[in-house]
């Protein structure tokens, strides 16, 4: 053994003791919640303070990252400046100005001891927005905020070629760390901001069987998951990232060049694009998507979930769990219709309201369909929110913005088609429904046609056995399905 | 001169007489305990004076999934906030029998009322009306729903209603009915009349 090989082990050594001497210490503030900020300069966080169970953040610690910062103090107002913008606060209030705007917010705002402004996480899109003019991006799940133009959507296109080649084109160049185990790979953004437009998409495909998308601790993560070993390659300049069959380790058989592939239904629109074939093995030449369009999909919310169980039917037997397997029914059964499906979430996992809608909004779903168990009666109840007719004078008060209440509604009539169309075939199945609105969490939240699903037990069998009958719920899942597409061929008629 | 065994016998006598007695005693006072444990599931109605009136209520019934309304005597007191209370909690007192047509939390009940000018009607319900609130859409629904509807039969003037459980905003009332919102009574009067049974 050579003496730097030595002395590089023992270097090796010490660094171990330090990170099994720091390691507890960087977890426990790690536990600590931030917020990521992505601006074009680069990443930063600031922290996360709770109060009365909300989230709020100090706009001290965010508008730095907008421009220069004035602040002045009097008594119970501060006042915030970035560039010639000011904004004015007040301890308690459930109002602030900024600029000339008026705000309204559901919770209120605070100053601490220090003048710090505090104020909830849910409102800085809407505060940057009247500060800077543009408004950014908010990822409340993964406490990540995109200024304007920032984030960076992947357009993901599978190209059915024998085998199949799944390609993933950015922006900009990106460059991930790359894990890969035998079929799944991962590759992780530390500090870029990459953004999927869908939570998970599963492929009916013989070799890329799906590519999901999560965010862990200020990152963003994709994994794709084979049937098969897959290789990695990057191509027009760190842009392109190609998923392929890897070839089998015997024979260097390249997979020979394929006619030009069919890609799926919904594809984002192509435009001509090369794709030099650098690092890929037998990449077909063929037209690369545009990036930064997202494809129609339907979002399902499979209600309740993790701590919240809903409806407790029995010891065992609780809505979230009927809510979940109806949910992927009802996937599998739009993805038979060509039409993609997002669930909220795929597992038993607690992902509260407010998520929800969220979750939907920023992803741009075409359609959102909630999911509910439950009596009492029979059949299925299909709810429309409850959006009150605009009140004038709430208008005139709430000046150029709309009440976050009423976002939805403008998609009402969108919506009502789609319940009408979901009544129509679940009656044509033979299973009991009736429409009507409700007041129901997060339905008027949502920014496109939403409606809700209460499914009780059928008629014949109305009991829980009726209710968990998987023959049942697939006519359910069948008709839910058959009414997204019959209220799409609507709306594209309205649209001529 | 009384025989030693028969003053023995009166002093036992005597001894069971008087643990009889403070036996009897306690069964009577566990018995009232026990009723006033059972009359804590009802609405504690603060004693009000006047002659009872009629009133209407908007009743939710699960089994048929209808809504129906309901006569009935209250004793209102004059103030308006006051009167909004005891309506309230007379339709609280229908779903809080054993057996009800439609269940709220058992001990749910009305801490207060606020009317507050330009219609806008604040109801603050105790922490058990929400607790034990069985889940469901349209069993939140119908409680929501029956609530408001009532408060606008009986109560000139109300024009949305804000629910509050124990002075604070509540996101929904079991997991659905959302209940940040700012209920508006006619748009809850077309829901009462499409689920109305006369
Ligand atoms: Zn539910």
């Amino acid at each position: 053994m050579r003496s730097t090989d030595v002395r590089r082990l023992a270097a090796l050594a010490v660094l171990a003791v330090l990170v099994a001497a720091v390691l507890p210490w960087v977890t426990r503030s790690a536990e600590e919640k931030r917020l990521y900020v992505f601006t074009p300069a680069g990443i930063s966080s600031i922290s996360i303070t709770d109060q009365d169970r909300h989230e709020y953040i100090a706009l001290q610690d965010l508008l730095p990252n907008l421009g220069q910062v004035g602040i002045r103090r009097e008594r119970d107002v501060v006042r915030l400046r970035v560039g010639a913008v000011e904004g004015e606060f007040r301890d308690g209030r459930n109002r602030f100005r900024i600029g000339k705007m008026q705000v309204e917010s559901a919770l209120k705002v605070r100053i601490d001891e220090s003048g710090r402004v505090l104020v909830p996480l849910d409102l800085l899109p809407e505060i940057i927005k009247q500060y800077t003019g543009a408004e950014p991006e908010l990822r409340l799940a993964s406490h990540k905020l995109y200024l304007r133009g920032v984030a960076q959507y992947v357009s993901i296109e599978l190209r059915r070629t024998d085998p199949s080649t799944l390609v993933l084109t950015f922006p900009v160049a990106v460059s991930p760390n790359i894990t890969n185990e035998g079929g799944r790979v991962r590759l992780s953004f530390t500090h870029e901001p990459v953004l999927m437009s869908a939570d998970r998409i599963d492929y009916q495909d013989k070799l890329i069987q799906s590519i999901a998308f999560s965010e862990p601790n200020g990152a963003s993560e994709i994994t794709v998951q084979g049937a098969a070993p897959l290789l990695t390659g990057f191509s027009e300049g760190g842009r392109v990232i190609t998923l392929s069959a890897a070839p089998a380790p015997p024979k260097i058989a390249q997979a020979p060049a394929q006619p030009p592939p069919s890609t799926s239904p919904i594809a984002a629109p192509v435009t001509p694009g090369r794709l030099p074939a650098t690092a890929s093995p037998g990449l077909p030449e063929t037209p690369l998507p545009v990036h930064g369009v997202v494809p129609f999909f339907v979002m399902i919310d499979p209600g309740h979930g993790g701590d919240d169980s809903g409806a407790r039917f029995s010891e065992k037997f609780q809505e979230k769990d009927v809510t979940l397997a109806i949910a992927r029914r009802l996937r599998a059964e739009l993805q038979d219709r060509g039409i993609t499906a997002v669930l909220l979430r795929d597992s038993d996992t607690t992902l509260p309201l407010e998520q929800r809608a969220e979750g939907a909004n920023l992803r741009r779903a075409g359609m959102f369909i909630s999911l509910h168990a439950g009596g009492p009666g029979v059949g299925v109840r299909v709810y429309t929110a409850l959006v009150p007719p605009a009140d004038p004078k709430v208008r005139e008060q709430a000046g150029p913005f709309i009440p976050w209440q009423s976002v939805h509604a403008a998609f009402l009539d969108k919506s009502r088609v789609l319940g009408e169309q979901m009544v129509s075939e679940l009656a044509g199945r033979k299973v009991d429904a009736q429409l009507m609105p409700a007041s129901i969490a997060p339905l008027s939240r949502v920014a496109s046609p939403a409606v809700a699903l209460e499914v009780a037990p059928p008629r014949d069998n109305p009991s829980l056995d009726g209710l968990n009958a998987p023959a049942y719920q697939q006519a359910v899942a069948q008709a839910a399905a058959a009414a997204v597409v019959g209220a799409l061929a609507h709306m594209l008629e309205e649209h001529k | 001169m009384i025989s030693r065994q028969l003053q023995i016998t009166i002093a036992l006598l005597l001894i069971a007489l008087l643990a009889g007695g403070v036996y009897m005693y306690e069964l009577r006072r566990r018995d009232e305990r026990n009723l006033l444990q059972s009359a804590d599931a009802r609405p504690v109605t603060a004693p009000v004076a006047g002659p009872k009136v009629p009133v209407t209520l908007v009743v939710a019934f699960d089994d048929d999934g209808v809504l129906m309304r309901r006569q009935a005597e209250v004793a209102l007191p004059d103030d308006p906030s006051g009167r909004a209370r005891e309506v309230l909690r007379a339709l609280l007192a229908e779903y809080l029998q054993h057996p009800a047509p439609h269940k709220v939390g058992e001990g749910a009940d009305v801490d207060a009322v606020y009317l507050v000018e330009g219609g806008l009607c604040v109801v603050d319900m105790n922490a058990k009306f929400a607790t034990g609130h069985p889940s469901g859409v349209l069993l939140e629904q119908f409680t929501v729903a029956t609530m408001i509807e009532t408060l606008a039969v009986n109560i000139p003037g109300v024009r949305r209603v804000k629910f509050l459980v124990e002075g604070k905003e509540r996101e929904t009332l079991a997991g659905h009915a959302d209940l940040t919102t700012m209920y508006d009574v006619d748009a809850v009067h077309q829901i009462v009349t499409g689920l109305e049974k006369h």
